[in-house]
């Protein structure tokens, strides 16, 4: 079996497969913490929908749903390519492995221009927060509360997806210097598996936000 | 200490040896203050964990003796309305975030968990590391909040006064938030090290109780401290944009808030008790020179705790307008995690039975723990007996109630802890006379302070008044009296403790003969890695059927 | 329980006069509870004090048995308290109930806090501030809602408190036992002067109370009778406030110029006007809360809103607080089934009174 690359072992654990047991079980439960920071904002959506069903219903109408379709695809291919250079880092193939998160960062990039598009134009419209909000086509109460907790669901989100993305850049440029081998892809799949809660994360916002609304 | 006749124990018995003073150890084998800033030595990150939150316990403990102060008299201009205000609410956040969530996981658990377990250190000692100076970058935003003159909300924050005063809240709400941080790296650290580095042979059920509390804590620590990252994080957006998300004149809702800052702030207390609870399991058996007496009970509640912890949040909004069936749910299952805090209790004193109990300090601080957290306990069942809160609720009976915890127990477990492992960590052992005198100065000066309060509750005084009506003084001033007591009990302990670093004995590997896996392998102070080879843990811990291996203190060379 | 060992409880735990048919109740629960407190906190300690003399070390290197628990200790001491505990859940969980369920033919009174005083008003009668009378015997509900921040009203006699929200209602009843004078302390921490927000519930005889209530009323109608409007206020009692409003909206000539139907006359509709955003001249905005409603009786020309002259006459002076209370919620009631004002449900607060 080739050495490890030299920065690869850490002191303190006895053997290289306990060491990533440690890593993959970290990202699993920092993940788990993440999913709570959402949780929150989950919860508020569902307590103002019970409580303004009607302008929850409209505004979901004025959302841009064949945008929020293209942000989907983004994302779930982005995320299947994710999956590949995992793949291609397990069996050693470093520019395989390069150029898959290369075009996932190029997907997700494309996913947060978009993303900023679609706030630009809400805001043009007036559909800003709370006592900023001045959209015409809906003056229900309880709509504002919508277009809130759109900006700080998808902007916690869109916050997520840099740090993705700047994650997928430094595994790629580790990949690229070489220090990702067959036997030692922990950094490849932690950030991969990081990446794949940002999608599914969006799995959720993208109908709450997106698909449940009265035309 | 003063010991028989040393040379004549040591030849005596096979399992006493003369105290030796480690020549390498993890405090004298770099001396360079960027040697220390940068360390990822778990025990160096724990002892400057506990200096920092010791600082800050002092600035909490002198907002309360201020808040004391104003309160020897009904109409006292001691303090501005505003400036006591500021007060209660600097002194809640700061003994909360800047104290007791951090002091024993972050202090005591990152200096223990790699000993207990047989590790060289955490599984992420440079997260470790970050975790450190993100706590120091959160306490920094939070002073500089108290220097602009701080928050006037109370430590809870409640909506919509917190987002429509005018004091400098966003600083410390933000303190909080990156405080909240340096939590989760914490907890993530620890849950990762018990789960992959464990010694090999060392099975979950081996484990000593301090690292299975210090787990159940990590995990509350994960799960919990995320959602009040958000709830702190929305208030702050709310304060300085107004985005209405609590503001009912945009259609916000209020309760949100309450609901969002409850289902972390229940498991918040928690964390502060159960690593009180995992020392006091460490010291019973120590000083009763006995196994527990319930293993597997004391495993089960600690889990019982952080899980059904979780669920239990209403029971502080019991009068906010809250619906029948919600009050009923809360109450019922805070009944629930209550017993599992009676079954710790009636295990640790069955441990006790047939014991061979020696009453030094870290005993006495238990004997007042035991007191102290059943009374604070069954008033807190008191407090989740639905009708009853009516009248309580935002009292002094509330306010009693948790410092009875928060002080009365986990303080008390904090002080018997650091006497404890006070050996292990510096190498040097405390003034006995002095700690225990202090221990019962502390126990009384608690009791004089608090129990008025009790009383307080039932007449009706209301929390966080700056003014109160003439008939509450003379309960007041008992109290100011007895925290005046309490004050000079910390102290003495406090410099009985620092003196003990300069002029204590040595105190070598195990002074107490204690079966506690820490001291088992280790110098004291331990060795900058630990352990040369994997240490040999025996089958349980504290197994006192054959009396471990014991040093003798003997005076340090001039 | 004998009265006698009640009253000696009472007064060793500092607890005020039972004021309330609740505090009886609530006084009982709490004296069992907290004598078990103090039963369990010194039996523990005692039993620990034992050991420690009983079994105190003789030697360093002393060793000892391991002793497996006894499984039925165990199983006892996790069985009993728990049982305790859910009892006691189960008595005060029903008691908690009865706490939130006013009987029918309570008397109604609206409870206004702000900072940092509290504004009684009862329906067709005076308002006052920071005195709340009352009569003995009889249930009353409070509806209490908060023109600020979050407040909460307490007396400890009553052994109740009631937390007071912005932008709803919340509601609380007792009945009062005896007469008295409590005081009346804000429990909810609300700014600087939180600990200055106090009142007081007198607790009149019910024949003192009626006098009194006469007298104000007698005051009251006699302002009225210097309006139009007067004696058809006495010959036809409205039932519930928002009717009140209407009858005063009629009487005061309000209706002349704004529709309740959703036509736009002189002055805008009242039809979904409560809690939707009006557009005012250049283009600035205001939500049609309790205050703006509040303000545009009393300083009409302070918003004017677009599209609209100012021409309304001010009503301060005209008309008391408790009939403005009214109008607006008259106001409050049209809505259509487009709009959902306010935050939350708001509890029924029509009286209850068949």
């Amino acid at each position: 079996m080739p050495p490890l690359p030299k920065a690869a072992i850490q002191e303190q654990f006895g053997t290289p497969a306990r060491q990533k047991e440690a890593a993959t079980l970290a990202m699993w439960v920092f993940l788990g913490t993440e999913l709570l920071i959402f949780s929150g904002l989950f919860v508020a959506y569902g307590e103002y929908r019970y409580t303004f069903p009607v302008a929850f219903q409209m505004a979901g109408s004025y959302a841009e749903h064949g945008l929020g379709l293209v942000l989907t695809i983004l994302l779930l291919t982005s995320s299947f390519l994710a999956t590949l250079s995992v793949l291609a880092a397990r069996q050693g193939k470093r520019l395989a492995t390069v150029g898959l998160i290369g075009l996932t960062v190029a997907l997700g990039t494309l996913f947060m221009v978009l993303h900023l598009a679609e706030w630009w134009h809400h805001a043009r419209e007036g559909a800003l927060p709370g006592r900023y909000y001045h959209f015409d086509k809906l003056t229900l109460p309880g709509a504002s509360l919508f277009f809130t907790l759109f900006y700080l669901t998808t902007g916690l989100h869109m916050l997520h997806v840099t740090i993705g993305l700047a994650l997928l850049s430094w595994s790629a440029l580790q990949a690229l210097l070489g220090r990702i081998t067959a036997e030692y892809t922990t950094p490849v799949e932690v950030t991969v598996l990081y990446w794949h809660f940002v999608d599914v994360i969006w799995t959720f916002i993208f109908p709450l936000y997106y698909l449940l609304a009265r035309p | 200490m003063r010991p028989s006749p040393l040379d004549e124990e040591a030849r005596a018995r096979p399992n006493v040896e003369l105290a030796r003073w480690p020549d390498v150890h993890y405090l004298n084998h770099e001396t360079s203050v960027r040697s220390w800033l940068f360390t990822h030595d778990h025990k160096r990150i724990g002892v400057m964990y506990l200096a920092t939150v010791g600082v800050f316990f002092i600035l909490g403990g002198i907002y309360a003796l201020l808040i004391r102060i104003q309160l020897l008299s009904p109409e006292s201009r001691f303090v501005s309305p505003l400036a006591y205000n500021r007060l209660f609410t600097l002194h809640g956040v700061t003994m909360v975030w800047l104290f007791m969530i951090p002091a024993i996981p972050s202090g005591l658990g990152n200096f223990l968990y790699p000993l207990m377990i047989g590790a060289k250190d955490v599984a992420m000692p440079r997260l470790n590391l970050l975790s450190l100076w993100i706590f120091w970058a959160g306490a920094l935003l939070t002073v500089i909040g108290m220097l602009w003159g701080g928050a006037d909300t109370g430590w809870t924050f409640y909506t919509p006064y917190s987002t429509t005063t005018s004091t400098a809240i966003v600083p410390v709400l933000l303190g909080v938030f990156v405080i909240g941080l340096s939590t989760i790296a914490t907890g993530l650290n620890f849950v990762v090290t018990v789960h992959t580095m464990r010694t090999p042979g060392l099975g979950w059920m081996r484990l000593p109780l301090f690292l299975w509390a210090i787990y159940g804590t990590a995990l509350i620590q994960l799960l919990a401290t995320p959602v009040l990252g958000l709830t702190v994080l929305l208030v702050s957006i709310e304060h300085f944009a107004g985005i209405g998300i609590f503001d009912p004149a945009l259609g916000g809702d209020p309760i949100l808030f309450q609901h969002l800052f409850w289902f972390y702030s229940h498991p918040a207390v928690y964390i502060m008790v159960l690593p009180a609870m995992g020392v006091i399991s460490e010291v019973v058996c120590a000083f009763s020179r006995k196994n527990v007496a319930g293993y597997r009970l004391i495993v089960i509640s600690t889990v019982g705790i952080a899980g059904v912890g979780f669920f239990t949040w209403g029971h502080h909004m019991f009068t906010s307008g809250q619906s029948i069936p919600a009050s009923g749910a809360f109450g019922i299952l805070s009944m629930f995690v209550g017993i599992f805090t009676a079954i710790k209790v009636f295990t640790w004193t069955y441990t006790m039975y047939r014991g061979a109990i020696s009453l030094r300090a870290p005993m006495i601080y238990l004997f007042g723990f035991l007191f102290l957290l059943v009374f604070g306990g069954m008033t807190g069942i008191a407090l989740a007996t639905t009708s009853l809160d009516l009248h309580w609720q935002d009292t002094y009976f509330v306010v009693a109630h948790f410092h009875y915890i928060m002080v009365g127990s986990v303080m008390l477990a904090f002080l018997a802890g650091l006497h404890y492992w006070w050996p292990k960590l510096f190498g040097k052992t405390y003034f006995e006379r002095p700690a225990t005198s202090a221990a019962a100065v502390v126990g009384f000066g608690f009791i004089a302070t608090f129990t008025p309060q009790f009383y307080l509750g039932n007449m009706g005084m209301p929390r966080r008044y700056a003014f109160y009506p003439p008939e509450f003084q003379w309960l007041n001033v008992a109290s100011t009296g007895g925290a005046t007591i309490l004050a000079i009990g910390i102290l003495i302990a406090t410099v009985n403790l620092l003196v003990s670093l300069r002029y204590g004995a040595i105190a070598g590997d195990n002074p107490w003969g204690s079966g506690g896996f820490e001291w088992m392998g280790t110098t004291s102070p331990p060795a900058p890695h630990n352990f040369t080879a994997p240490p040999q843990f025996p089958a349980q811990p504290h197994d006192y059927s054959v009396a471990p291996r014991r040093t003798l203190p003997r005076a340090s060379p001039p | 329980m004998p009265s006698s060992l009640t009253e000696f409880l009472r007064n060793f735990l500092l607890l005020p006069p039972e004021g309330s048919t609740f505090s009886v109740s609530a006084d009982r629960l709490h004296f069992v509870v907290i004598l078990t407190t103090f039963a369990g906190s010194f039996g523990v300690f005692l039993t620990a004090a034992i050991f420690i003399i009983r079994y105190r070390q003789r030697d360093p290197d002393q060793t000892t048995v391991h002793v497996p628990p006894s499984r039925l200790l165990e199983a006892a001491y996790i069985v009993l308290p728990l049982t305790l505990f859910v009892i006691w859940f189960f008595i005060g969980f029903r008691q908690y109930v009865y706490t939130e369920t006013p009987p029918p033919g309570a008397m109604d009174v609206y409870v206004t806090a702000k900072q940092w005083m509290w504004k009684f008003t009862y329906p067709g009668g005076p308002n006052s501030i920071n005195t709340l009378r009352l009569p003995v015997g009889r249930p009353v509900r409070l509806l209490l809602t908060s023109r600020d921040v979050i407040h909460s009203l307490f007396v400890p006699e009553l052994r109740l408190k009631q937390d007071v929200l912005p932008g709803r209602y919340t509601q609380t009843w007792f009945t009062l036992r005896m007469p008295g004078r409590w005081r009346i302390l804000c429990t909810e921490y609300c700014g600087l002067l939180h600990s200055e927000m106090r009142g007081e519930l007198v607790a009149l005889d019910p024949a003192e109370y009626e006098a009194w209530l006469a007298n104000q009323r007698q005051d009251l109608n006699a302002q009225r009778d210097a309006s139009a409007s007067g004696p058809e206020q006495q010959a036809h009692p409205a039932p519930s406030l928002a009717e009140q409003g209407e009858r005063i909206a009629v009487a005061q000539g309000c209706l002349a110029c704004h529709s309740v139907d959703g036509s736009r006359h002189i002055g805008p509709t009242w039809l979904g006007l409560y809690m939707s955003r009006v557009p005012l001249e250049a283009g600035a905005f205001a939500i049609a809360d309790e205050a703006y409603l509040t303000e545009s009786i009393m300083e009409p020309d302070k918003k004017i809103v677009a599209h609209f002259q100012p021409l309304m006459p001010s009503y301060r002076g005209r008309i008391g607080a408790a009939e403005v209370a009214a109008i607006v919620e008259y106001i409050k009631s049209l809505r259509t089934d487009e709009v959902v004002p306010g935050s939350g449900q708001e509890p029924p607060h029509a009286p209850l009174t068949p």
